[in-house]
């Protein structure tokens, strides 16, 4: 289920400071009166936007910029960040804006430098900006959508708005880091940025990060019942490591297609079983004892064959329940921390059998005990006498002082 | 030596002028008349108040020359335990099932013991009720069924873990006249009373569970018994443990060394052992 989040936004317009001050002559406690039966009147009449911005400029942000997001899981401490999930799902950002002149297109680029000052840096030439989205006839209030495939897909040499992205895009990034982008959403006029307004998703900033960590080097698999326990050996302590998660697939299952992480979405995700070009399509495949297509040393795992997290200081990895006697082909991949899987590890074959442990072999040999605590019910046969007896002398020989004492 | 500073600790008036062998009955417990009992042999002879100095220099003298002098008066004693600890659980069974899984191995058991002495026998020592607490935790893999094992199946990853705490309540006599009367730092002690253990299966996922369904985890019910002697650590820096006492109202510290029986017989998991038991005790 699509979920959008929305959030309060950072600003700059060069508008906005002489506007401050074109006001001066005005008290200022009658400024703050006057700005909060403004912005009341705005909540009141904008709801359910609820929150609107006038600095003055041609271009402003006229309500919180969102996004439609599938995978919150590992996004909260960098919610403006663009995962490989986010991009599976293509989710998309969007920005309201309210325009003083709506003869001019907006056209929204991102980059790591000034896409605006000098626009002729963003039309892909130095491959530092990019054109996201466009609107060519505006309206006064208009709602500019930005689907992260655009943003991820990082096309430099055009300022034609790509369109119907596929998820190969997903993986064209291999930078683990990732990369800080600023939003330019420029009203353009005879191909120079007119005004512009930009968005950087501040404090947490704004970006993509589509690649995970590497691999633990080696892993070995223990057998428990309805449980493998995977060691992680040898996992190298890299800043983009955040946690290790484990893969667990069972033998012979062979398939082609892997489903997008949003249940919801209309749109089948149909990957590479080699992960395209950001991993190595040349790693081992998995052992014939465990055989299946979709786990293979170097490859981006399958979604869906998840089988246990843990953080990245844990050196074994217990898997959820799993079907005894059934031979799994495992794998581990490290995480960051938006939750982008890297490649996965060697890949190993476990099966979860049928053990004993302690209580079972305990109660068949005859072992008397067990079902819960605070059961009282049944009291031992030989040694509780003794113990009451003891407890209750020295209770009766403090009972006794106390008779004495008041005689 | 440098002069030891005056008491920090308030000294009520009754425990200076109190005359020796007269009965302190500060702690006593209120509680109503019951029969006499053989411990009241103890109870019945005279009680002095728990000692403590006053601030004159004489017995700031004689306390430095006597290292069991008090400057605070005592009340507790607080024993920090560790020892081995290996359960009786095959008492109770067909088989040597524990020893089978787990070895014979010795676990080590910690623990916390708190005495409120409540009474004070002159030449014999002190009296007093304890509480306490332990923990222990033994783990091995989960075993092959026999039927599997022939299939040289792959090295078990998954344990099965027993963990036993041990709690009880014992009277406690504290035998110190050695060490106040005869100068002699060895404090011999007794404990007798009830346990109750807390103990709990985990088979590697969870709470484990018998062919039956039952849960692996329950309590059982024993005695608690203890034999033990405390050497007295203040011999060895007079000043400093008496300055702890001014300053922390510790009035004594200990080395000591115990045998501790703990039993659980009958239609219980029989998690008691007899074993030695080490630590460090207080007396506050």
């Amino acid at each position: 289920m699509q979920r959008r989040v929305g959030k309060t936004f950072d600003t700059t317009s060069r508008a906005g400071a002489s506007a401050n001050r074109r006001h001066a002559w005005i008290p200022k406690s009658v400024q703050r009166l006057a700005a909060c039966g403004v912005l009341m009147a705005l909540v009141l009449v904008c709801a359910p936007e609820a929150w609107s911005q006038t600095t003055g400029a041609n271009i402003t942000f006229s309500a919180n910029t969102g996004i439609d997001r599938i995978q919150e899981a590992y996004t909260q401490a960098r919610p403006w960040w663009i995962s490989y999930a986010d991009c599976l799902a293509n989710d998309v950002f969007t920005f309201s804006l309210g325009l003083v002149d709506t003869s001019n297109p907006v056209e929204i680029w991102v980059g790591s430098e000034n896409c605006a000052t000098n626009r002729s840096n963003a039309d892909g030439n130095r491959g530092q900006c990019w054109i996201v989205a466009k609107e060519d006839r505006p309206s006064d209030r208009p709602t500019i959508d930005v689907p992260v495939r655009n943003v991820i897909a990082r096309r430099v040499n055009t300022t034609v708005v790509p369109s119907g992205l596929s998820a190969d895009v997903c993986d064209d990034s291999t930078d683990p880091s990732g990369e800080t982008l600023t939003f330019y959403i420029m009203q353009v006029d005879s191909g120079q940025a007119d005004d512009f307004i930009t968005w950087d998703g501040a404090p947490q900033g704004t970006g993509f990060d589509v690649v995970g960590p590497d691999p633990p080097d080696n892993i070995s698999v223990g057998v428990g019942e309805s449980q493998l326990a995977i060691s992680v050996r040898d996992a190298e302590d890299e800043a983009d490591l955040e946690r290790f998660e484990a893969f667990c697939v069972p033998a012979g299952t062979n398939g082609t297609i892997f489903e997008s992480a949003d249940a919801g979405a209309s749109e089948a995700v149909t990957p590479d079983i080699d992960a395209g070009s950001g991993f190595s399509s040349t790693g081992e495949p998995a052992p014939a004892d465990c055989f299946t297509n979709l786990l293979r040393s170097g490859a981006r795992p399958p979604v869906g064959y998840s089988c246990a997290v843990e953080g990245k200081t844990s050196s074994t990895l217990r898997t959820t329940i799993l079907t005894n006697n059934q031979p799994y082909a495992v794998g581990v991949a490290g995480q960051d921390v938006l939750g982008n899987a890297g490649p996965l590890s060697n890949i190993e074959c476990g099966t979860p059998l049928p053990l004993d442990d302690f209580f079972e072999l305990y109660s068949r040999n005859g072992g008397p005990g067990g079902g819960g605590f605070c059961d009282l019910s049944r009291m031992p046969a030989r040694s509780a006498p003794h113990g009451f007896a003891a407890l209750g002398l020295l209770l009766a020989g403090l009972a006794y002082r106390r008779s004495r004492g008041r005689a | 030596m440098p002069p030891t500073p005056a008491p920090t600790k308030p000294v009520r008036p009754d425990q200076t002028q109190r005359p020796a062998g007269a009965c302190s009955r500060r702690f006593l417990p209120s509680l109503p008349s019951a029969p006499v009992a053989a411990l009241l042999l103890l109870a019945s002879s005279s009680f002095t108040a728990s000692r403590a100095s006053a601030a004159d220099p004489t017995a700031e003298r004689r306390a430095l020359r006597d290292p069991f002098s008090d400057v605070s008066s005592q009340h507790a004693a607080f024993e920090l335990r560790f020892g081995p600890y290996r359960p009786n659980v095959d008492q109770n069974t067909n088989a040597n099932v524990f020893a089978d899984f787990f070895g014979d191995d010795q676990r080590l058991m910690l623990g916390v013991e708190l005495d409120w002495q409540i009474l004070r026998a002159p030449y014999v020592g002190t009296l007093g009720v304890g509480v306490g607490w332990g923990y222990t935790q033994m783990s091995a893999p989960n075993a092959i069924p026999a039927e599997l094992a022939a299939l040289d199946p792959p090295p078990v990853a998954q344990e099965s873990s027993l963990n036993v705490m041990p709690t009880y309540a014992v009277g406690v006599l504290r035998v110190d006249t050695l060490a106040r009367n005869f100068r002699i730092p060895l404090v011999p002690y007794g404990k007798l009373g009830l346990a109750y253990s807390f103990w709990w299966v985990n088979d590697g996922i969870g709470t484990a569970t018998n062919d039956a369904g039952v849960k692996g985890k329950d309590t059982s019910l024993g005695t608690q018994a203890a034999l033990g002697l405390m050497f007295l650590l203040d011999i060895l820096e007079p000043s400093a443990a008496r300055a702890l006492d001014a300053e922390g109202g510790v009035n004594n510290s200990y080395l000591f060394f115990e045998w501790s029986m703990s039993d659980f017989g009958g239609e219980q998991m029989n998690v008691g052992d007899n074993t030695w038991v080490t630590g460090l005790a207080i007396e506050m």
